[in-house]
């Protein structure tokens, strides 16, 4: 079995996240007039939440980053790449779109079969093929993983428990100022408490990714030095800019605490970088 | 006679408010409205939050919403625990 130890840790969360779910509903059902009706509500709406969260999420990431078709003849090596890597994977090979974003980036939308991977232009420029394959493929695992749609399901859960909270709040109380400020604050906190496990699903997810992409190209090494090619740009923008807005900076600084790592999306990269060439 | 709703209102609001005062990047982040796939393409470069996945504004939006949730638990606290006990 691959990956066993991450594997665990996202079947807890997992575990966690859908007991959450359970709870909510079973809520909504006691709480308000405990019929089937309810409980199908419950179930339906959260399930449009989702199928509707993905839709336009899809929608909404390739359009605002500008994203256009890959051109085949001008990035034809990416293509038979990606191509490549897809049969290696198993998958179908997925839509491919560039896009300047302004920064080195790249990500993945859709799901198993209907996927899309865009890459900007500033990463084409400064990653060399063997480095571009890393994140090629780490990208495909993350679409060959279903790891955006687990995503959308998650950020699902979180909104439908921390509505249902509030509602409870709202509709157990006496229609005073007191209650509906309680529920709007309940209905926050819950949801953010919801959100600090999905965020720990989507580090889970980056490990994995990580290490299926070792397994496609047969080493972690490009991809363990796109990360330290990358992260070292931005360190070095992020000292330029520390120089031009200090003022800024003491403002809005967080620094890297325990809660910074929190709510990360993604793990340190230190650690990816280790993990790729361990 | 002050009832429970009305301290957990004044408590969990005035926490929350001073939450979104002191770190109103975390508690963005944390909002399912800018969640992990949004993150993933926004402001962050690859393989990163970036340092700033939302506009200069954002944070400011928070605060302003901290300092509302401060102002209503305090309201709520004048008017449901201290003037009701005077």
């Amino acid at each position: 079995m691959r990956h066993t130890g991450l594997k665990i840790r996202m079947a807890i969360v997992g575990t966690i996240l859908f007991a959450f779910y359970s709870v909510a509903v079973a809520a909504a059902w006691f709480f308000f007039g405990q019929s089937q009706t309810i409980l199908a509500i419950a179930i339906v709406g959260s399930v449009l939440l989702v199928g509707v969260q993905y839709k336009i999420g899809k929608w909404a990431a390739l359009r605002s980053v500008g994203a256009e078709d890959m051109d085949e003849q001008r990035y034809s090596r990416i293509h038979q790449r990606v191509e490549a890597l897809s049969r290696d994977m198993g998958i179908e090979k997925p839509t491919l779109k560039v896009a300047r974003m302004g920064v080195p980036n790249a990500f993945a939308v859709g799901r198993k079969g209907n996927g899309t991977v865009v890459v900007s232009e500033e990463l084409i420029q400064i990653l060399d093929n063997q480095e571009l394959d890393g994140v090629l493929a780490h990208e495909l695992s993350h679409i060959a993983n279903r790891d955006v749609v687990t995503m959308v399901i998650g950020q699902g859960i979180a909104s439908v428990v921390g509505i249902v909270a509030q509602y409870i709040v709202l509709f157990t109380g006496d229609n005073d100022i007191a209650d509906f400020f309680l529920a709007i604050v309940v209905g926050n906190l819950v949801q953010m408490f919801v959100m600090l496990f999905v965020l720990a699903i989507s580090r889970y997810r980056e490990y994995v990714a990580d290490a299926d992409a070792r397994e496609a190209i047969g080493t972690g090494e490009p991809l363990a030095r796109a990360l330290e090619k990358i992260s070292k740009g931005n360190e070095r923008s992020q000292e330029s800019r520390v120089d031009e807005n200090v003022s800024a900076l003491c403002i809005f600084g967080e620094s890297t605490s325990l809660l910074s790592k929190l709510v990360s999306t993604h793990p340190p990269m230190e650690k990816r970088i280790q993990r790729l060439r361990s | 006679m002050v009832g429970v709703r009305e301290l957990l209102a004044v408590g969990l609001g005035a926490l929350l408010g001073v939450a979104l005062l002191a770190k109103p990047r975390a508690m963005l982040l944390l909002s399912v409205f800018v969640g992990p796939t949004r993150r993933r393409r926004q402001g962050g470069e690859y393989g990163s939050d970036g340092d700033d996945p939302f506009g200069a504004w954002a944070p400011w939006f928070v605060r302003a919403a901290g300092l509302a949730c401060l102002v209503v638990a305090g309201y709520i606290a004048y008017t449901e625990l201290f003037a009701a006990a005077a």
